[in-house]
């Protein structure tokens, strides 16, 4: 008898040990479960600061510069309609009436990195000119010399694409802060890439082939 | 010749953005009357920035500069600038050019009658940083002269 009564009270000391051990794993699981769910509502994703040149597909990352300004990328391009060097006067949408394909590049004479990338811009107008791109340079140059130095440096590097001389509507309108900045406009009018500073040559002929329709 | 550290009413400390120049906090400049002195000018160019010098490497570049404005009582002479640092930079690794970085002073020369004067200097700079240039700026400078 008294044995009996020792076994079952065995036995209702384990049952007891393993409720025991169930109701802590339980409630150790809940623990986890909540501290997990904090964690995840405290969770901040970090992504990776924007190119220098974005597109249609990067743009949402770049807008993490503050020195790009507000994104051109899939907008219709601003219109402007400005003096050139020679008095004449020239606009977006008649350049846009005459090419597939445009690259608008803000530049001024007393800019070093603007001056690196002019020869460059200045082969791949010939390599992309059969195709439909022109380039159109906006310089920012005050006045009252700013045809003379734009003349007189084009000339030096053999730039024979348009120029226009900025009032300041154009840098304001397509909201340029850093120079050289360059934007590439599709044949629908739309800005289809923008670069922000002294891009490299390639990242300049990548987002020329955007603007003619390429990949 | 008389020679103050100058410096006006705090201005221009907290660069804003986009203002890469910041002139530091100067006090009255004391001088006396009707000697020469000159008055210092610090400025704070942004780290990581760069302006040209007084006298740039290509005149394609534009120097910077310090305009007193025309004072009664007031009689500005030359403005002796530093010497600019011979650097390169990303954009340019054969070429070198004069600018200044970090601390700059500029001494203005100045013969003042006597009393106290209110007065203003126009600074003119430009500046780049290793990717991008940004267009002249004209920033005011408030001078405040006390001649005894």
């Amino acid at each position: 008898m008294k044995r009996n009564i020792l076994v079952a009270g065995i036995v209702i000391v384990a049952l007891a040990v393993i409720g025991w051990a169930g109701v802590e794993n339980y409630h150790q699981r809940q623990v986890a479960q909540q501290k997990q769910q904090e964690l995840e509502s405290q969770r901040v994703e970090l992504v990776p600061v924007g190119p220098r040149s974005t597109d249609a597909t990067t743009a949402d990352a770049a807008k993490g510069d503050a020195s790009m300004g507000p994104e051109m990328v899939n907008k219709a391009a601003p219109e402007f309609n400005l003096a050139t060097p020679d008095g004449g006067k020239l606009s977006l949408t008649a350049l846009r009436k005459q090419h597939k394909a445009l690259m608008v590049n803000f530049w001024a004479t007393w800019c070093v990195p603007c001056k690196v990338e002019m020869p460059w811009l200045v082969e791949l107008e010939k390599q992309y000119a059969p195709q439909g791109l022109e380039i159109v340079g906006v310089s920012e140059d005050d006045p009252p010399d700013a045809a003379d130095k734009v003349k007189k440096y084009t000339a030096k590097v053999g730039a024979g694409y348009p120029m226009v001389l900025d009032d300041g509507s154009a840098v304001k309108s397509f909201d340029v802060q850093d120079f050289p900045t360059s934007f590439y406009i599709s044949a629908d009018g739309k800005v289809v890439a923008q670069s922000v500073g002294l891009v490299g040559r390639d990242e300049i002929e990548a987002n020329m082939r955007k603007a003619l329709g390429g990949k | 010749m008389l020679l103050l550290a100058m410096p006006t009413m705090p201005q221009n400390f907290m660069a804003a953005p986009h203002e890469f120049v910041s002139v530091l906090p100067m006090d009255p400049a004391h001088v006396v009357a009707g000697r020469p002195a000159v008055v210092e000018v610090h400025l704070r160019v942004a780290n990581g920035m760069h302006v040209n010098s007084h006298t740039p490497s290509e005149d394609y570049l534009i120097p910077t500069t310090i305009t007193p404005a025309a004072a009664a009582g007031v009689q500005w002479g030359a403005v002796e600038y530093p010497a600019g640092e011979m650097r390169n930079f990303a954009f340019s690794a054969t070429e070198k050019f004069s600018v200044y970085t970090g601390d700059v002073t500029l001494r203005l020369r100045v013969t003042a009658r006597a009393g106290e004067h209110a007065t203003t200097a126009t600074l003119r700079y430009q500046a780049c940083d290793n990717r991008a240039c940004y267009p002249p700026k004209n920033l005011p400078v408030q001078l405040m002269i006390v001649a005894k």
